[in-house]
């Protein structure tokens, strides 16, 4: 009898020798699904948790510097789960700049507390989980060392608030003969802001 | 027929880099909040807003200018049903802070792994994995890649990579027969043939004759003897099997290789473990389809390589897509003395004719009944049931029909399915007949 030659397909698919080496190094994650809507994973409903957090502090920092306010602010909590499907819109500047009107409002002109640092902090946090959010698919997960990445990022950019806290706190309650200087200063940062984000060429519409 | 060229790399350029709304907000915040703070005196709201100046100014600071490409690459174009295999996707340049996703989409009888099949890319690779589950050539989902700098603040893509290919052969059922193949011819496979010659199937003990080789000689018998004896034993021969493959109908759920087969399934694989079993043995197959447009002509051949060809023939099958074959064209120029195996659920009539028109010229024909029982066990309705039943008739009848003109007819049930019915045409084929030619 001759030898059955050797066959070039392995014969048992399952047990191929590639399949648990793919396996290895594809990493699977859970995903949850609400009702009839997308799959969302652990880590984007962790980040829109974060961004509700930052809404959160910011709103606490508020009611602390302001000695309360009226209970239904505390729903704007929800914003960033409700908008959580359209992180990557105009949604979350829109509830942002509603905060920060809030925070305009009720605090009172030429006044400075402490909590509007607890407040940035929130700010910044929400920001950024919004845009980690908005980076990835619903269903997408992020690594460790990506959001690792985007903790130092935040933390480092809080760190810019603590310079500009101590020197308001050290203004504060000075001479308003600052505010002429202060227009000037506003207004430069403004133009040095502009230049920075200009386009060079501009952008092309299609 | 054009020869299939798989497409197992696809490469492209993601486009430049585009602002996001986050760096957008970042901007409006920032800017709107300074000018607020300072405009109304609001110290602590400058407090507030300075981390998302920091934002907005790293975010455009650290945007990336190099334009990204993105190759995807599958493991194998080639696979088995059931089998998984990667596509690994990279970026060139790897960028440092820089986000990406994989997305790969959702495609019949592929499964995704993970099941969202989406991937984040790590130092600029990323590797998703990818489970076929049903034999035949499709491309697999189009893969697209997006990419996200520091801050989410510019986004190269999502752009759609070109798809890529696979080949998803069938996996063969499990066959064995211990019956010989009749008809043997060749000289270089396992059947036994009735020739005196040099093979491993013991004959005779014979008296040495000039030429015999001296390790068949016999040396109890020739010291007994005083004469010089050898074994003599019948020679090897290999057959010509033809295969004759049912494609009009594909009926059933289609449910992949973990769920029932449908009738074509069954046909497949029952094609491919028939091959593989004969091709092992040496002998010689020829495979040809009906029913299926360009399906490419595979000539006669023996060995693995052959093996390999059949397969990739089955899988080049569309069923149905070619309503017009009459078949003639695939049982021109057949061996008259080849084994001819129809494999058919039997359903339509085109596969009943030619199996008569074969068995008119004088061939060895057997009919494999591939029609899969649970088709019928558990209709879905009564209307359905009594559809099935009158069909069913209709196909008792064909089948008699062919019983009566000598042809066997036998449901496909694995291993040992043709091991009766070849002994029968083996002991038949000594016999003498008449054919009408």
């Amino acid at each position: 009898m001759r030898a059955p030659a050797e066959d070039p397909l392995p014969r048992e698919p399952l047990r191929s020798t590639r399949t648990p080496s793919v396996a290895r190094r594809v990493r699977l994650r859970r995903t949850v699904r609400f009702g009839a809507g997308p799959e969302w994973s652990l880590s984007q409903l962790g980040a829109t948790g974060a961004a509700m957090g930052g809404v959160a502090v910011y709103l606490a920092s508020l009611s602390l510097a302001v000695g309360g306010f009226d209970s239904l602010w505390w729903a704007l909590v929800l914003l960033p789960l409700v908008t959580m499907a359209w992180a990557g819109s105009a949604a979350p500047a829109a509830y942002w700049t509603l905060l920060l009107y809030g925070w305009f409002t009720l605090t009172p002109a030429g006044s400075f507390s402490w909590w509007s640092l607890p407040a940035a902090a929130g700010c910044v946090v929400g920001h950024a989980a919004t845009a980690l959010s908005a980076s990835s698919p619903p269903a997408g997960s992020f690594t460790a060392a990506t959001t690792r990445r985007w903790v130092r990022h935040t933390a480092l950019a809080f760190a810019a608030a603590v310079p500009v806290a101590i020197l308001a706190g050290l203004l504060a309650g000075r001479s308003p003969g600052l505010v002429p200087a202060a227009y000037v200063i506003g207004l430069g940062g403004v133009a040095a802001g502009l230049w920075f984000v200009r386009t060079s060429p501009p952008v092309e519409r299609v | 027929m054009q020869p299939w060229h798989p497409h197992r790399t696809a490469t492209r350029r993601l486009g430049g880099w585009e602002p996001t709304a986050a760096h957008q907000r970042a901007i409006l915040l920032a800017a709107g909040g300074a000018i607020v703070a300072v405009v109304g005196r609001r110290a602590d709201l400058l407090v507030i807003v300075a981390p998302l100046v920091v934002a907005a100014l790293w975010g455009h600071l650290a945007r990336p200018r190099t334009e990204v490409t993105a190759t995807a690459r599958l493991g194998d174009s080639t696979l088995r049903e059931g089998s998984a295999t990667g596509v690994y996707v990279t970026t060139e340049p790897a960028l440092h802070d820089v986000h990406g996703v994989v997305t790969l989409a959702q495609a019949p009888w592929v499964e995704r792994k993970p099941s969202s099949g989406i991937a984040e890319l790590e130092d600029g690779a990323a590797t998703l994995g990818l489970r076929s589950t049903r034999w035949g050539r499709r491309r697999v989902g189009t893969v697209s890649v997006a990419l996200v700098s520091t801050w989410g603040a510019f986004r190269a893509g999502p752009v759609d990579l070109p798809d890529l290919d696979s080949a998803t052969l069938p996996v063969p059922a499990s066959f064995d027969a211990s019956a010989p193949t009749p008809h043997p011819r060749g000289i270089v496979g396992l059947n036994r043939s009735n020739r005196p010659g040099s093979g491993s199937e013991f004959n005779t003990i014979r008296r040495f004759h000039p030429g015999d080789r001296l390790r068949r000689i016999h040396w109890p018998v020739s010291m007994r003897t005083g004469a010089l004896h050898v074994t003599s034993t019948f020679t090897d021969e290999d057959a010509h099997v033809f295969l004759l493959v049912d494609c009009f109908s594909d009926v059933g759920p289609r449910e992949g290789i973990d769920g029932r087969p449908t009738s074509l399934d069954v046909t497949v694989r029952a094609a491919g473990a028939i091959s593989e079993h004969f091709l092992r043995s040496n002998d010689r197959l020829t495979l040809r389809t009906v029913g299926a447009a360009e399906v490419p002509t595979l000539g006669v051949g023996s060995g693995t390589n052959h093996l390999r060809r059949v397969l990739d023939t089955l899988a080049a099958i569309s069923p149905a897509t070619e309503r017009r074959d009459t078949g003639e064209h695939a049982i021109r120029g057949v061996d008259p003395n080849a084994l001819c195996l129809v494999l058919s659920p039997l359903i339509d009539p085109t596969m009943v004719t030619l199996a008569h028109t074969l068995a008119a010229r004088g061939m060895t024909v057997v009919v494999v009944d591939t029609f899969p029982d649970h088709l019928v066990a558990d209709p879905s309705s009564v209307y359905q049931a009594l559809a099935w039943r009158i069909r069913l008739l209709s196909r008792d009848a064909e089948v008699h029909n062919l019983r009566l003109r000598g042809v066997p007819v036998v449901p496909w049930r694995g291993a040992g399915s043709l091991d009766q019915v070849l002994r029968d045409i083996a002991r038949r084929a000594s016999a003498p007949r008449m054919a009408r030619r």
